[in-house]
């Protein structure tokens, strides 16, 4: 009988409180995914979201997520032995390419990044990461990082832990005297829109991961729609060709699929 | 070979392929309806839009089951007013648009219907069939089930919208002929048969409880096919206005299926997440196929066969 699309249950082996705010949570939990890729998470009788995978290893895996509202708080107060539910892996992932890579992250925009990240640097490519944070209380995986032959580049937008600047500022400083072949980006969408317009205007091959509200996450119900794109199907890994001239950057949609314009 | 014409007409509408994207699926942004626009349809049926923006049930809203799907999504929709929005950049798609509506109460369907037909659509489909509303709340299949209401519902939108006014019916009815019947009296100028099945249920023994954060769900997929197309054939034996088949469509043989029961069109969904937007063209050549091999020229050569 093949198996079917539907969550299963799997326990969480542990907790890692990264920040006030984020946790990584590892999941015993086989699956074969790539970076960029995503999971629906239920938690039986609240609700089902996707999630970026922050680490994948064939027989584990790893959630890393920000509190931001009732599902993501739930998630927040569970222990390691608890069970989710988890069903996927959907969507395409980020294709990995390029000898001089630029990583542009915001926030916990870093976490789909970091398994990519990794991977570049063991396969030899040159790397380098810059990763904006809100302020010094809200750094990510600063210990993975600097383990990492890379170029690290770590700001925060109020000066409260090394520069203060936003991750797409120094990108745009650093463009002046580098030459990268391949550009990819994950954070708030305003701040990813800043890097899409920076690398169509280098003509800098660039790839985004782009988020939109959720439901079927299996290509059928046109929820997360992003100009002819479904996000969960067709993305949510986005080229800058793919997102040139879309609504990307101005609006997104909210559960009813009205437009919500997007402001600084 | 012969060359054959996919072309077939429900009342007034021209479609030049009979098989037209259902409602609910990739329908809620003018992007994806562009998209399937071009992907071999010969009409794009709109998500249900009501008076008000909806937000719809809670996650998970589809879980898999054997040769099907079950869903609650819940009418998510943005309201009529912003959903203008979506149709007024639909301008320039070349296939007939239907606009799916849903409504309460007569009086709201002709209000949400007439505000439907202002826009650039050329036919509306009045859902009297959805099984994912709460209990208490009189959309969907509450009227659906009930002849009577489903005749008032059908004058109230007739006295107001002149263009095509078609009702989608639900199955889950002891006579849907009869419901057929009714909404034919009333005037309605074609049928949608049917919606989903059910309501359905998938319990994740693990969790120890119903996947669904709705409980329950429609039926829809493969599986639910030959109970659809029993519908179709019952309809077809009672009523004069077309029919549109629909329920576990995914082949062009499955379409054939739908023409000769009595089927002058079909509507296709689940079987756009089971093998993607590329099944429209796919049940195209299919469907040509088999003319070509039986020597059909005309769609409307094969409707109601079965019957004869």
């Amino acid at each position: 009988m093949k198996t079917l699309d539907a969550p299963e249950m799997v326990e969480i082996l542990s907790v890692v409180k990264e920040n006030s705010l984020v946790k990584t949570l590892t999941l015993d939990c086989k699956l074969k995914a790539k970076p960029g890729q995503f999971i629906m998470l239920w938690i039986p009788g609240v609700d089902e979201k996707p999630f970026s995978l922050s680490k994948i290893n064939g027989s584990k895996i790893e959630v890393t997520f920000k509190k931001l509202g009732p599902f993501t708080e739930k998630l927040f107060s569970l222990k390691a032995g608890d069970k989710v539910g988890v069903r996927g892996p959907y969507g395409n992932g980020f294709r990995l390419a390029g000898s001089k890579i630029c990583f542009i992250s915001g926030g916990v925009g870093l976490a789909p990044l970091m398994p990519l990240i990794e991977q570049a640097v063991k396969k030899k490519r040159n790397v380098t990461v810059i990763s904006g944070f809100k302020d010094k209380t809200q750094l990510l995986f600063q210990n993975r990082l600097s383990r990492l032959k890379a170029e690290l580049h770590i700001v925060t937008d109020d000066g409260s832990y090394s520069r203060k600047a936003f991750s797409t500022d120094i990108f745009e400083s650093l463009l002046a005297s580098q030459k990268y072949s391949q550009v990819y980006c994950c954070g708030p969408e305003l701040m990813m829109k800043k890097t899409l317009d920076l690398c169509l205007k280098k003509k800098i091959p660039c790839q985004l991961s782009a988020e939109r509200y959720m439901k079927c996450a299996v290509g059928l119900c046109g929820q997360c729609c992003l100009a002819g794109f479904r996000v969960c199907k067709d993305g949510p890994v986005f080229t800058e060709k793919q997102l040139k001239d879309t609504e990307f950057g101005t609006y997104s949609r909210n559960a009813e699929g009205k437009r919500i314009p997007l402001h600084w | 070979m012969a060359a054959v014409s996919l072309s077939t007409s429900v009342s007034k509408l021209k479609l030049a392929s009979p098989v037209i994207l259902a409602s609910g699926i990739l329908d809620l942004n003018a992007g994806l309806m562009k998209r399937v626009a071009s992907s071999g349809v010969g009409a794009i049926t709109t998500k249900s839009i009501g008076l008000n923006a909806r937000k719809g049930n809670p996650n998970p809203t589809i879980v898999e089951v054997y040769d099907g799907l079950l869903n609650s999504m819940g009418l998510c929709n943005p309201g009529i007013e912003e959903f203008k929005k979506e149709l007024d950049e639909l301008k320039g798609v070349k296939i007939p648009v239907i606009g799916s509506v849903y409504a309460g109460s007569p009086k709201e369907f002709s209000l949400v219907a007439g505000k439907m037909a202002e826009c650039n659509v050329s036919a509306v489909e009045l859902n009297v069939s959805c099984p994912n509303v709460s209990k208490g709340e009189k959309f969907g299949e509450a009227i659906g089930k009930n002849p009577k209401l489903v005749a008032e519902v059908v004058k109230a939108v007739k006295s107001k919208v002149r263009k095509l006014v078609i009702v989608k019916l639900t199955p889950n009815v002891s006579d849907i002929a009869e419901i057929a019947l009714s909404a034919e009296k009333a005037g309605a100028d074609a049928l949608t048969a049917v919606n989903t099945f059910g309501p359905g249920m998938a319990i994740n023994i693990d969790a120890r409880k119903p996947v669904l954060g709705n409980k329950f769900g429609g039926l829809s997929g493969p599986a639910v096919k030959p109970l659809a197309l029993a519908c179709v054939y019952k309809i077809s034996e009672k009523v004069k206005i077309p029919v549109i088949g629909c329920g576990g469509i995914a082949s062009g043989r499955d379409v054939v299926e739908f023409l000769m029961a009595g089927a002058k069109a079909v509507e296709v969904g689940t079987a756009a997440y089971l093998k993607n937007i590329e099944v429209f063209n796919r049940i195209n050549r299919e469907i040509a196929g088999f003319m070509q091999k039986n020597k059909f020229k005309k769609i409307e050569d094969m409707v109601g066969l079965a019957h004869r």
